[in-house]
């Protein structure tokens, strides 16, 4: 069988064929397509402006101090136990004091307070008001 | 002593021949006795004569590419003149567009989209290259993103993409080719696809060298390396199947 010379053998050509109007159709297509405006592509995440950087930083900074000064608690140190004192006494009652204490408060606060009963005696001497402190 | 008077009337001539449509203004040319270039008459050797009219062809040719161009950016002229160039066109670069897809629906569809291209971007064309070689380059970029986004999508490899490509064409409604070009096909479609590509615009397009490496960007020796290659595994191929 005889082999194949690219170079002096005839030409083989491709073997493609053209639908017969396409060349006539083409020119009308793409002046057709020319004319229409290109649609635009407006992207959905657009590359920050500086301006937009702006905005969120500031944004951004405004929400950190709000959160930064609301967290901040008063120390402990800045007032002492008489001013403590002083606002019990006047913006609580001993019924609502008495509410919130359960029976660990109140063996705790027992323990803390030393008193005597000479010192118990002298103080219900003084107060007459003893039906306050007997249970029915 | 014969010899060829050239006048000044251009005469617009047409060459397929060459099948890439560029358009050549030749002057008009008379058979006299004494040879004239200009407005002198002298009597010259043939080969220089050549020499001479080759290049007035090039300054000719030249000049009303520089001209044509001025028309495709001038808006009032603008119409008129993509219209001409698409008429030449269209053509040329179809087959060069096919012989890289393959099909004739996607060829459709690149063309379409590389005229597009050509007439957006004709303000950026800055004469560095022939109108031609600009076109065709934009023409083998769109061709060959049209292949890897296609074969993106598949999940595929380019190879494999275009061997399926070359094995549909015998079902293919628009190709008639026999055993013989479906083979040198599939002969082709088995080269690296920068080697197909060369092979492609010298054998089936008949380019000329110069013309290949001015669209490719590949010097003129690499490409006559790489056609050589390629015919070499191509007739492999064919005397061995």
């Amino acid at each position: 069988m005889k082999k194949f010379n690219l170079e002096n053998d005839p030409k083989i050509t491709s073997g493609f064929t053209i639908p017969e109007p396409y060349f006539e159709q083409m020119e009308a297509r793409i002046m057709d397509r020319l004319s229409q405006p290109e649609a635009k592509v407006i992207p959905l995440w657009r590359r920050s402006s500086v301006w937009m950087s702006s905005i969120a930083a500031t944004l951004l900074l405004a929400g950190g101090l709000a959160l930064y000064y609301n967290n901040q608690s008063i120390p402990a140190t800045s007032l002492d136990d008489a001013t403590v004192e002083t606002y019990l006494q006047a913006n609580v009652n001993s019924y609502d004091l008495i509410q919130h204490l359960d029976e660990n408060d109140i063996q705790a606060l027992e323990k803390s307070i030393v008193l005597n009963n000479d010192a118990v005696e002298a103080y219900l001497s003084d107060h007459n008001n003893l039906d306050l402190y007997l249970n029915e | 002593m014969n010899g060829l008077c050239v006048d000044n009337h251009a005469v617009h001539i047409k060459n397929y021949g060459l099948n890439h449509g560029v358009l050549l203004f030749f002057t008009k040319v008379r058979f006299i006795p004494v040879y004239h270039f200009g407005c002198q008459k002298k009597i010259l050797p043939i080969k220089l004569f050549r020499l001479s009219l080759v290049l007035t062809i090039k300054t000719v040719s030249l000049q009303d590419e520089a001209l044509f161009i001025r028309q495709l950016l001038d808006p009032k002229t603008q119409n008129e003149a993509f219209r001409r160039l698409l008429t030449e066109y269209q053509r040329p670069l179809y087959r060069h567009i096919r012989n890289i897809v393959l099909d004739h629906d996607d060829t459709d569809d690149v063309l379409q989209n590389t005229f597009i291209k050509i007439f957006n971007n004709l303000k950026h064309f800055k004469g560095e290259s022939k109108l031609f070689s600009w076109m065709y380059r934009i023409a083998t970029n769109e061709a060959i993103t049209f292949i890897n986004q296609r074969a993106r999508k598949s999940g595929i490899s380019n190879e494999e993409l275009q061997s399926k490509a070359v094995n549909k064409l015998e079902a293919d409604v628009n190709y008639d080719g026999d055993e013989i070009q479906l083979k040198l096909q599939k002969a082709v479609a088995t080269l690296p696809e920068k080697q197909q590509l060369v092979f492609k615009m010298k054998y089936f397009e008949e380019l000329k060298y110069e013309d290949i490496s001015e669209i490719l960007g590949t010097s003129v020796g690499a490409l006559k390396a790489s056609y050589h290659h390629a015919v070499k595994k191509i007739e492999e191929y064919l005397n061995s199947v």
